[in-house]
């Protein structure tokens, strides 16, 4: 196994340029070294948080409070004594221009679920914990995984779990270029899968959710990518991956663009009754399982499974 | 309903010469996306988009007919289109709005199968 930090080392060059800055909490709830443990305590309490940086009263870092220092203090019976006589003063913090993999050391060199960040005055500026860590990890890998719920049932099953994991055999079996420079071809690759599924006999009401998730993947390619893709298609008997891709720009906001309504499609695509943002969500709808991989500048994949449900016979 | 009547109730025309046929519920959108998305079997749409590219969206969700309201200047390539997917297409000079109200007072359902009085 290999350890967390080995991982990232691995792929350190792709987060060179992601420092704290970009991913901690801020602002940050800070607690006054005059004030009580009481009122620490409180702080603590109502915003669900288990450790305060503690300042003066220029916003300067002068230690940290967590609950350990709080229960400390209540067997000592001393919830009114100030902060400053609680807190621990030796207080390992981040930069707020240190890069990830510092982060990643610290975190693990001392084994705290939390570091204050400070800027260049020793002003404190925000929190990073390591789930801020994780996020910003996943989104700059920008990895969506999306499920729909409503299939849980039907994914719980053990056929569905014992899908024939060499599916990838590379044996395409449709394949479709995406040409981005005609708006009015978009669709023309959705109609060919459509085709060509029900040839190979597929029932009609399994082929309608593929050529309809289909068709929004390869109209997203033209509307957005400004660029080549490709539609390629795996086919099982009672299973369908469709992958669309591109290579254009890329989406820098998944989770934004996966809201129903939000668009970013410029007007004269709306003219052609695109761009109502509902193309990632009727995806979701008609697919059993989608995963989208992008990240700004780096082209967009769609993968798209599907399988025959009861029913669509 | 039978298309023929539809188009009687329009005032509309028949595009081509497609073959007569039943269409019971109905929906209408100018949006692409959104016809993807509530579109039925066998349905009749309605809408004001004058593009090819309806026609190949409506192929995709298999529409059972279109009807294109306000009168529009429908392209040829966009009746070229609906003939080769066997898409039955009409159009009225109705504005959107009454072509709809008249359908549904005349007892079309819309997809979820909401009718006139019930």
């Amino acid at each position: 196994m290999e350890s967390a930090n080995e991982i990232i080392k691995k792929i350190q060059p792709y987060f060179a340029d992601l420092s704290v800055e970009q991913f901690m909490t801020s602002p940050v709830i800070t607690v006054r070294d005059d004030q009580t443990i009481l009122y620490a305590k409180e702080l603590m309490r109502s915003w669900r948080i288990s450790g305060l940086p503690v300042v003066d009263d220029e916003e300067l870092l002068k230690g940290i409070i967590s609950i350990e220092d709080i229960i400390h203090a209540l067997e000592s019976g001393s919830l009114t004594s100030p902060v400053s006589e609680k807190m621990s003063e030796n207080v390992v913090f981040l930069s707020k221009y240190d890069k990830i993999m510092e982060v990643v050391k610290k975190f693990e060199l001392h084994g705290f679920g939390r570091f204050p960040v400070i800027d260049d005055a020793h002003h404190v500026v925000g929190m990073v914990t390591k789930q801020d860590l994780m996020i910003a990890l996943l989104k700059k890998l920008s990895i969506l995984y999306v499920h729909d719920t409503r299939r849980e049932d039907f994914v719980g099953i053990e056929s569905f779990r014992s899908i024939p994991k060499n599916i990838k055999s590379e044996k395409v079996e449709f394949e479709f270029q995406i040409d981005y420079k005609e708006i009015s071809l978009a669709g023309t690759g959705a109609a060919e899968l459509k085709k060509f599924l029900l040839s190979k006999n597929f029932p009609s009401k399994f082929v309608k959710r593929i050529a309809i998730a289909t068709y929004e993947a390869e109209t997203n390619v033209i509307i957005h990518s400004n660029s080549t893709g490709r539609i390629k298609t795996y086919v099982e008997p009672d299973f369908v991956e469709v992958r669309v891709n591109d290579n254009g720009k890329g989406i820098e906001n998944i989770e934004l663009a996966m809201k129903e309504g939000y668009s970013t499609a410029p007007d004269y695509v709306r003219e052609y009754g695109f761009g109502a943002g509902m193309g990632l969500s009727n995806i979701k709808k008609c697919a059993d399982k989608m995963i989208i991989l992008s990240s700004k500048g780096n082209g967009v994949l769609v993968e798209m499974h599907f399988w025959r449900h009861e029913g669509e016979d | 309903m039978l298309l023929s009547e539809i188009t009687r109730i329009v005032e509309g025309k028949a595009l081509w010469n497609f073959d007569d046929k039943d269409c019971d519920v109905c929906g209408a959108t100018d949006m692409l996306s959104e016809l993807l998305a509530v579109g039925r079997d066998g349905m009749l749409l309605i809408s004001g988009m004058a593009t090819s590219q309806l026609i190949k969206t409506a192929d995709i969700v298999g529409v059972g007919g279109i009807l294109i309201v306000r009168g529009k200047n429908i392209p040829e390539e966009m009746i070229e289109l609906a003939k080769k997917y066997d898409i039955p297409l009409i159009s009225t000079k109705l504005v959107m709005f009454t072509a709809c109200g008249r359908l549904f007072c005349s007892g079309l359902s819309d997809i979820n199968g909401t009718r006139f009085g019930y």
